[in-house]
């Protein structure tokens, strides 16, 4: 079976920073949310408060369950380009130390 | 999770009621509104990364495919916690408005109460109204006659509210866990929503209304989304409302479908095959392409220079007689060029999209160009098509372009009949070139800003044949700039003033007078 195996690392670092600030922007509206969720239950008090308070807390939440994936995604693909550099420059000083006589090479 | 307070109380006090704080109440539900409109933005932008990695142009192999299916497993579950969240917002709405209502009446009743003891309640109705406070508020004494009316609805309104609270939580009952927890992990979570498994492509929304499909698009996973366009790609490319990207992926299939069908009659054949060498030149030019119809059947097709979803100007051209698919759209495409081009010049920071809009059959010979009916249909097809570059932004909170119209020649009368469909045209400027002219004058075109541009060369814009001579002062119409012997295929020559004003236009740099 032939597989092809190609790489932007560019394209897929400039991926990672997206979803990097996609992660944070959630982060931001779960922090809003939660500081939210308060002002429910100061507003209304006693078990209206609470019970709105409680679903406010969930939105809270559930967003930044969101933004957690997103930033672990994007640290995948963050370490994917560091790994396929590093692996990139492992072969290339495997294959140059193979040659007895270095030879400089013009392009 | 908020910790309930330990003595449940069946429900609160006129006094507890009226020291709502209202206006913070407000301002919190105005924030949850506010974040739940984000999160269709939010997906918007995850889903782009998505169909990036899925596309193989920047990252291919094993480990594309897995970076790929993590993106669109976070917006499929994304998609629920955002459909739960709307739920839960609708809830808060109907909550903020019991509340406002519970408080300001129980405010009047304890001002009622203050007052005295007043005359006119009967002893009988009083002791209706006592009982029913009781069961709302067991504890409570029974209230002052005069208010009792007013305390009732006050309690009445603070229960509702309170149910709006619970509604609030269990809208979410599909991305929580027992009694509104919220699961530990990304993957409890996903657990809940079922990502696991093969998408059924959903059904197409009952109403075709560019809103209605707007909306019901919005509402679709990623995955959903891409299995509605693999299940019915026809349907899915030719519907106005649809996110400019999905239609070209969706069209692009269809090319390849009837390109790689030997059943294809000749003509669509032949226009399928232009219609794919058009994409491979511009694309090969570095511009690129978005195919927004593909009727090859109605020989109708609409291919896009730019990014529909994204620039901040948009202009559509529609051609007049005579023009077709097969042997015209690579003309029009080179005017739909230097008109982006145009548009960039007079505003570099701008992005511009351009549309070849042959949405329309043109009339070829007499009777047809004689008459109004190849104009109406399309202008039904205009109409519904500018609503959906619309609808496809603002059902998710994002701005519009600024649209402009252009039209040419018999295409102009395509205008004319698109603003007589019910609702305003939704447009922010419309070209008239070359006019052969139009009904009533430039205000009945509803866009606030209407142009045009003829000239002594060009006989037909003085025919009048449809109507009023749109160059007279009369039709209303801001002139530009054009030139003695500029001929009526002349208005989009760089050689000629018109286009770079054309291009001013499009950009919004240009006013009327």
């Amino acid at each position: 079976m032939s597989l092809t195996i190609s790489v932007q690392l560019d394209a897929v670092q400039a991926m990672a920073v997206e979803l990097t600030a996609l992660a944070a922007d959630l982060d931001d509206d779960a922090a809003l949310c939660g500081s939210t969720a308060g002002s429910l239950a100061a507003a209304l008090g006693g078990e209206e408060g609470w019970t709105a308070a409680d679903a406010g807390s969930a939105w809270a939440g559930l967003i930044g369950v969101l933004a957690a994936r997103a930033r672990a995604v994007a640290g995948t693909l963050a370490a994917a380009v560091d790994s396929y550099r590093a692996t990139d420059l492992v072969l290339a000083e495997r294959i140059g130390s193979h040659r007895p006589h270095a030879v400089a090479v013009a392009w | 999770m908020v910790t309930a307070p330990l003595a449940q109380s069946p429900g609160p006090g006129l006094e507890a009621v009226a020291a709502w704080d209202i206006a913070l109440l407000r301002g919190a539900v105005i924030t949850l509104g506010a974040v739940a409109a984000r999160l269709p933005v939010w997906r918007m932008r995850l889903e782009s990364v998505g169909r990036s990695l899925g596309d193989a142009q920047c990252w291919s192999g094993p480990a594309a495919l897995s970076a790929a299916d993590a993106v669109l497993g976070l917006s499929v579950v994304a998609t629920a916690v955002d459909a739960s969240l709307i739920g839960s917002q609708t809830a808060f709405e109907g909550l903020l408005v019991r509340a406002e209502t519970a408080q300001e009446l129980a405010v009047q009743a304890l001002a009622a109460a203050s007052e005295g003891p007043a005359d006119a309640v009967e002893a009988q109705e009083r002791e209706r109204l006592t009982a029913v406070m009781a069961a709302l508020v067991p504890d409570a004494a029974a209230p002052d006659a005069r208010g009792n009316l007013l305390a009732l609805s006050a309690l009445e309104h603070a229960e509702a509210a309170r149910r709006a609270a619970r509604a609030a939580g269990d809208a979410l009952e599909r991305v929580t866990v027992g009694e509104g927890a919220v699961p530990a992990t990304f993957w409890d979570l996903s657990g809940r929503v079922a990502v696991v498994g093969p998408a059924l492509a959903p059904g197409l929304p009952a109403r075709r209304d560019p809103v209605a499909v707007a909306t019901w698009w919005a509402g679709l996973s990623a995955v959903a989304q891409l299995a509605v366009i693999r299940s019915d790609p026809a349907a899915v490319g030719a519907l106005d409302g649809v996110p400019a990207w999905a239609r070209d992926r969706a069209n692009r299939m269809v090319l390849a479908r009837a390109r790689d069908d030997p059943r294809t009659p000749p003509y669509a054949a032949f226009t399928a095959r232009v219609v794919a060498a058009r994409i491979a030149a511009e694309e090969a030019a570095g511009r690129q392409v978005q195919v927004q119809l593909l009727d090859l059947a109605g020989d109708r097709v609409v291919v896009a220079l730019g990014d529909l979803d994204s620039a901040g100007a948009i202009a559509l051209l529609v051609p007049g007689i005579g023009t077709t698919p097969g042997d015209d759209l690579g003309h029009l495409l080179q005017s739909t060029s230097v008109v982006a081009d145009a548009a960039r010049a007079a505003a570099p920071a701008m992005t511009v999209a351009t549309v070849a809009w042959l949405g329309y059959r043109t009339p070829s010979g007499l009777p047809g160009l004689a008459t109004r009916g190849a104009a109406r249909r399309g202008g039904v097809a205009l109409d519904t098509a500018l609503d959906g570059l619309v609808a496809a932004r603002t059902v998710t909170g994002r701005p519009p372009a600024r649209t402009t119209v252009l039209a040419h020649s018999y295409g102009t009368v395509v205008v004319d009949e698109a603003a007589d469909e019910p609702g305003r045209l939704a447009a922010d400027a419309v070209v008239l070139l070359g006019s052969p002219g139009m009904s009533d004058d430039a205000a009945s075109l509803e866009a606030p800003e209407v142009y045009d541009a003829a000239a002594p060369g060009d006989p037909i814009s003085w025919l009048g044949w449809f109507g009023a001579e749109t160059w007279a002062p009369s039709y209303g119409a801001t002139e530009l700039p054009g030139g003695t012997w500029l001929h009526h295929s002349d208005y989009y020559s760089p050689d000629w003033p018109t286009l770079a004003a054309i291009g001013e236009v499009v950009a919004g740099r240009r006013h009327p007078d």
